[in-house]
């Protein structure tokens, strides 16, 4: 059901939600639950529990809504730190490894069932390989190649210089390697 | 540097490759020393994407969106109070604020150092600095012609009388006191302090020197007002 509000930019959201506006703030919930949930499902795989962290992030972005600065780093960018942070907090409580129910990952059509069920197997194996890196290394690998923002936007979210983040990703590339010498 | 690849240059690579613009052996070919790391680095960085990750269907976004508002409203969850703004504030320490903090605190230790030394004597360490101090006065404020030359006052030694009182006009000179007559004003402005002895024309003292008002005053200190004026001598 669209509304008035799902036309209005995200700035124009984001302070009417900073004034108290539940609507505008469920306005911002509906642009960016479905990147949320997915940058979750891809590192966390139950889908219960992705449901949980998606609502926990954004129960978290409007009790912080008074604090967020409006800059050129895109709001999805803020959402996603907090995303990580929930994600971070989640396997500390948990401290096993996650494998992702047949329910999660689709079979993507492909005619070959192998090759599909093979792509999965890679798949869980990258995604538990990353939720072992440090945080940091999880949160660039993430925005950087889950997300796909710019290492502009990245480094001032994160407060760092571009060549850090670079510096970082590579870093958390090669432990990757390291974890996975088949792949 | 010989034997350590750049970051930079293998990250950049891994993007072009993920993002099809080039391909692992065009990268290999043009940085054939990092062929390896390349090649090893390519399959972790081209196997991490979204692209397989189940999206939220409609059913379960408006779900969540109820629970929001549900959360929102019946929990008392709000943005965050100013208070907690200016904890917020407090805690953000940008660099720059840093250097601002240092470059004021040496600022003001200077203007310290510079206030200091006004009144310091001629003995004192800080000597050099109040002179600098009215040197760099008289240059930055050019006197006013026809006016009296005037010194800024916190460069104003403690020791020196107010600017008006360096013109001393001669005493009018009425002629000698008549015997029996009380001593003229005239006169007894011979008694007062920095007072020139009769005879001598005004004098229009340019801005005394520091040494010199000193001298004066100390003359003056040390003599004893005489209880009786003295008579002209004339």
């Amino acid at each position: 059901m669209a509304t008035a509000l799902d036309t209005w930019p995200d700035v124009d959201l984001i302070e009417s939600a900073r004034g108290g506006n539940a609507l505008a703030f469920a306005a911002l919930y509906d642009r960016y639950a479905d990147r949320v949930y997915r940058h979750v499902a891809y590192r966390v795989g139950r889908t219960a529990d992705c449901d949980d962290l998606t609502q926990q992030t954004f129960l978290k972005a409007w009790q912080a809504m008074g604090r967020y600065r409006i800059t050129d780093v895109p709001f999805v960018a803020w959402l996603l730190t907090i995303a990580h942070n929930s994600v971070v907090s989640y396997f500390r409580a948990k401290r096993d490894e996650q494998s992702l129910p047949d329910d999660l990952l689709k079979v993507d059509g492909r005619a070959d069932p192998h090759a599909a069920a093979e792509l999965r197997e890679r798949q869980d194996e990258l995604r538990r390989a990353i939720s072992r890196l440090k945080p940091e290394h999880q949160q660039v690998v993430s925005m950087r190649y889950l997300e796909e923002l710019d290492y502009a936007d990245i480094s001032r979210q994160l407060g760092k210089r571009d060549g850090t983040v670079r510096v970082i990703l590579h870093r958390a590339l090669k432990e990757l390697r390291k974890e996975l010498p088949e792949l | 540097m010989i034997g350590r690849t750049s970051p930079g240059l293998i990250v950049a690579c891994l993007d072009d490759i993920r993002a099809g613009s080039r391909t692992l052996e065009q990268c290999q070919a043009e940085h054939p020393r990092e062929a390896d790391e390349l090649r090893q680095l390519a399959r972790i960085a081209t196997g991490i994407r979204l692209d397989d990750t189940p999206h939220l269907d409609e059913t379960a976004l408006a779900r969540g969106r109820a629970q929001l508002l549900a959360a929102i409203s019946s929990n008392g969850h709000r943005p965050t109070e100013a208070g907690d703004v200016l904890k917020e504030a407090l805690s953000y320490r940008p660099r720059w604020l840093t250097g601002l903090g240092a470059g004021l605190a040496a600022l003001a230790a200077g203007g310290a150092v510079v206030y200091a030394s006004q009144g310091a004597p001629t003995d004192s360490p800080l000597y050099p600095v109040r002179q600098a101090v009215q040197v760099v006065w008289q240059a930055v404020v050019p006197p006013v012609p026809g006016a009296t030359p005037t010194t800024p006052p916190a460069a104003m030694p403690q020791d020196v009388s107010p600017p008006h009182a360096t013109v001393v006009a001669p005493p009018r000179d009425r002629g000698p006191a008549e015997p029996g007559e009380p001593p003229r004003a005239a006169d007894a402005r011979h008694d007062e302090p920095g007072a020139l002895a009769p005879g001598r024309g005004p004098e229009l003292r340019a801005k005394p020197e520091p040494e010199t008002v000193a001298t004066i005053r100390a003359d003056v200190k040390h003599s004893a007002p005489s209880p009786t004026p003295r008579p002209s001598l004339r």
